[in-house]
């Protein structure tokens, strides 16, 4: 059997499907899911479902061993949290927390068994060189950067360089919008940090609407999709929690307010594709009465919808390729003006021309030394 | 006495030949080891953690004297292994 | 493409260079065929079309990604083992791995923890061609509530001297290639069971971890080692220790209080056998 985007979600969504793979279909579904880093999520919903116990134990040796790592890197999320939220308070800041770390705190249903390489905080515009300054008085570091990346930080992007903790090595990206301004479609900042709301550990997230608002932007006006198929499968069972309509009626209000209208339809869109769940109506009355320009329509089609795949070999195919490259280069056209953007290609592409002809490890300083058991 | 609470999740043991404590935090994952410098006199009955940890507890498990068992006490509270109630 | 089947992890390679195919064939070639499904897919490339010529370098993959910088491509075939043995330690958190030789008799086993100038794999070689069973040359897969440790199908990698003196002590054993390589040093695997004598093996109890050190200068020595300085040790050489959180401490606890614990140094592997035939096996 040949696994399609369509058919991995149908799993996730209905994991006694699993019951009828054959071993060697498995051996693919875990090739492709710890690819995209949700194999722990499957090894939660499975049980949920009460199939888990029937799997093969091929499976279940492998989805029980990633939802393992998963609980310790949450167990790790939690008590970073705390640290980082104790010491911002020493200064009188208060972080919010986003994206992976946000989910684990508030203990979303798409935490469970969910990896994240970081943790993502919110701090005020206003407040983000005490925090800084104070981090780097207590073991957070940053890396050096070249000076392009420095500025790219700085200058474009919507955070500081990542903060390193020096004994725990634990990266924070610390944020002091939810997109980059100079876009030029910066959402209205204060809007998100006002309706943050505090969990039992004490430390902030956003509320249920902003949540998942941020979640549509940071994954539908990103230019890297290959994490999109575990950030649609996040979406999915956000709304699901959240259901209410009262959510519906503030994340439409969101979408209207803050200029990422387009994203949030390629949000519902993509559910329609690919959730088994129907959209509210107040969801569906929404995306009738968009207006959708020829071009929105083509990149949805060819680029979006399809780009929400794994970056597996075994489900590349030509389109698929296609369709990530386009929103790649969607992704840095609607995040940069113009002549940055030349720039910014510019030095890519001298990095990818020069990777491919002496090899992309020569110059990478971040992998280790072969371990020499 | 002053009892000190362990996070939850955690593990602490007195090991069987004396040679000193073994504990995990469920707060931070980390293990701790305390080590006994004098594993002839101590007495290898632990409490139960559930009911929190005393300054004789440890006095008794790492033959400390008073003022090192109290050392140990602000330091592991510092490192956050044991909480105050 | 070939299967490599460890009988623990079942890995499929795909290699650029063919040389590899012939030592994988000369380890693992006792295996049984069956299609069952693979644990890791792993594959040994070139990086770049000039790197093909000068100063020729080969990458190893597990699956899409590679872990650790590329070596020159006369370390090949050490290069896939130690890649494989990555693919283990960083995947399996359904058990305990300690990085360290095991060692059965009786359906005893003995743990060996792998500190630097050990001596480990020469001793893992030669007791394992002198009657012991080697469940492991470089880690101890063990199961966290029965504390079992579980054997694996794989060569013992010997360094530089130790390669010549397991040849000089068994002549009739089975080595691969030598790798040579000027700065890491020789490399060459030598395989120490077949399959057929594997299939039998049966998880086996730790009674012992021994902590080896090899001394040129001084006889046999035995220290009894504290239950604290083992679990200490123990649980800084687990490769998962970390990631195991609670359930890790329970395991390596139960492991320290239920085994003997010694510190040896020795300059004679004759004597090590009869050491821990005779006091551990007993």
């Amino acid at each position: 059997m040949k696994f399609t985007t369509k058919t991995l979600y149908e799993l996730l969504l209905a994991p006694k499907l699993g019951l009828t793979l054959s071993t060697k279909e498995w051996q693919s579904v875990i090739f492709i899911l710890r690819e995209t880093k949700l194999l722990a999520s499957l090894y939660h919903v499975a049980k949920r479902d009460g199939c888990y116990q029937d799997y093969p134990d091929f499976t279940k040796r492998h989805l029980y061993s990633a939802q393992v790592y998963a609980k310790r890197q949450a167990q790790q999320i939690c008590f970073e949290a705390v640290e980082f939220r104790l010491l911002l308070e020493q200064v009188g800041i208060t972080a919010v927390f986003l994206k992976g770390a946000a989910y684990t705190l508030r203990k979303s249903l798409n935490s469970y068994g969910r990896v994240c390489s970081d943790i993502d905080v919110l701090v005020n515009k206003k407040d983000l060189n005490i925090a800084e300054a104070h981090l780097k008085k207590n073991r957070w570091q940053s890396e050096e950067l070249s000076d392009y990346d420095e500025k790219y930080y700085r200058e474009w992007a919507h955070e500081v360089p990542p903060l390193i903790h020096v004994n725990r090595a634990t990266v924070v990206d610390m944020h002091h919008n939810l997109y980059p301004p100079i876009s030029g479609r910066a959402t209205n900042i204060n809007q998100f940090i006002s309706s943050r709301q505090k969990t039992p550990s004490g430390c902030f997230v956003l509320d249920p609407a902003t949540t998942v608002m941020h979640s549509i932007i940071h994954m539908f006006a990103n230019e890297d999709s290959s994490s999109w198929m575990r950030d649609l499968f996040d979406i999915m069972l956000l709304i699901e929690e959240f259901a209410s309509d009262e959510f519906w009626r503030s994340l439409i209000e969101l979408s209207n307010k803050t200029d990422f209208d387009f994203e949030f339809v390629s949000c519902l869109k993509a559910l329609q594709l690919y959730s088994d769940k129907p959209l509210p109506d107040v969801a569906n009355t929404y995306l009738e009465n968009y207006k959708f320009s020829k071009g929105e329509l083509w990149i949805l089609r060819e680029g979006i919808l399809p780009a929400i795949c794994p970056e597996h070999d075994l489900m590349l195919t030509a389109k698929i390729k296609r369709a990530k490259m386009l929103v790649y280069l969607r992704g840095h056209w609607i995040k940069m003006p113009f002549n940055v953007l030349i720039k910014h290609f510019a030095f890519k592409s001298f990095f990818a021309i020069r990777d491919q002809i002496m090899g992309k490890h020569h110059f990478d300083p971040k992998l280790p030394e072969n371990p020499n058991w | 006495m002053q009892r000190y609470r362990l996070p939850p999740e955690s593990r602490m043991i007195c090991l069987g030949d004396n040679s000193g404590v073994a504990i995990y935090s469920g707060y931070s994952s980390n293990t701790t080891f305390l080590i006994n410098k004098n594993p002839q006199s101590s007495s290898s009955n632990f409490p139960d953690i559930s009911q929190g940890i005393t300054k004789l507890d440890l006095i008794n498990c790492l033959s400390l004297t008073e003022d090192s068992a109290d050392n140990l006490i602000q330091r592991l509270i510092s490192e956050k292994v044991f909480w105050t109630e | 493409m070939k299967i490599i089947d460890t009988g623990c992890y079942r890995f499929e390679l795909t290699s650029d260079i063919r040389h590899v195919y012939d030592v994988v064939d000369s380890l693992y070639s006792d295996t049984p065929n069956n299609d069952g499904p693979i644990d890791f897919s792993v594959s040994l490339v070139f990086e770049s079309f000039l790197r093909r010529f000068i100063k020729p370098q080969i990458s190893f993959y597990s699956d899409q990604h590679s872990p650790f910088k590329p070596l020159p491509i006369s370390q090949a075939a050490a290069v896939l083992e130690w890649g494989m043995n990555w693919c283990i330690a960083a995947h399996e958190y359904g058990r305990l791995l300690i990085h360290s030789a095991v060692l059965v008799k009786n359906g005893k086993a003995i743990i060996f923890p792998a500190l630097p100038g050990s001596g480990k794999s020469t001793l893992t070689a030669h007791l394992g061609l002198s009657g012991w069973q080697v469940y492991s040359d470089e880690m101890a897969i063990i199961d966290t509530s029965s504390c079992e440790v579980s054997p694996l199908y794989r060569p013992v990698c010997l360094k530089n001297n130790s390669i010549d003196l397991v040849k000089e002590w068994h002549p009739n054993a089975l080595f691969s290639p030598i790798c040579r390589d000027t700065q890491k040093g020789d490399v060459a695997h030598v395989k120490v069971s077949n399959w057929k004598q594997y299939s039998t093996l049966q998880p086996a109890q730790i009674v012992a971890v021994v902590f080896p050190k090899y001394s040129p200068e001084t006889e046999l020595t035995i220290y009894q080692l504290s239950q604290l300085d083992a679990f200490n040790t123990l649980s800084k050489n687990a490769f998962n220790y970390n990631v195991l959180g609670a359930t890790g401490f329970d395991a390596v606890a139960k492991i320290i209080q239920s085994s003997s614990l010694f510190e040896i140094q020795y300059n004679d592997l004759n004597e090590v056998n009869e050491f821990l035939i005779e006091d551990i096996i007993g």
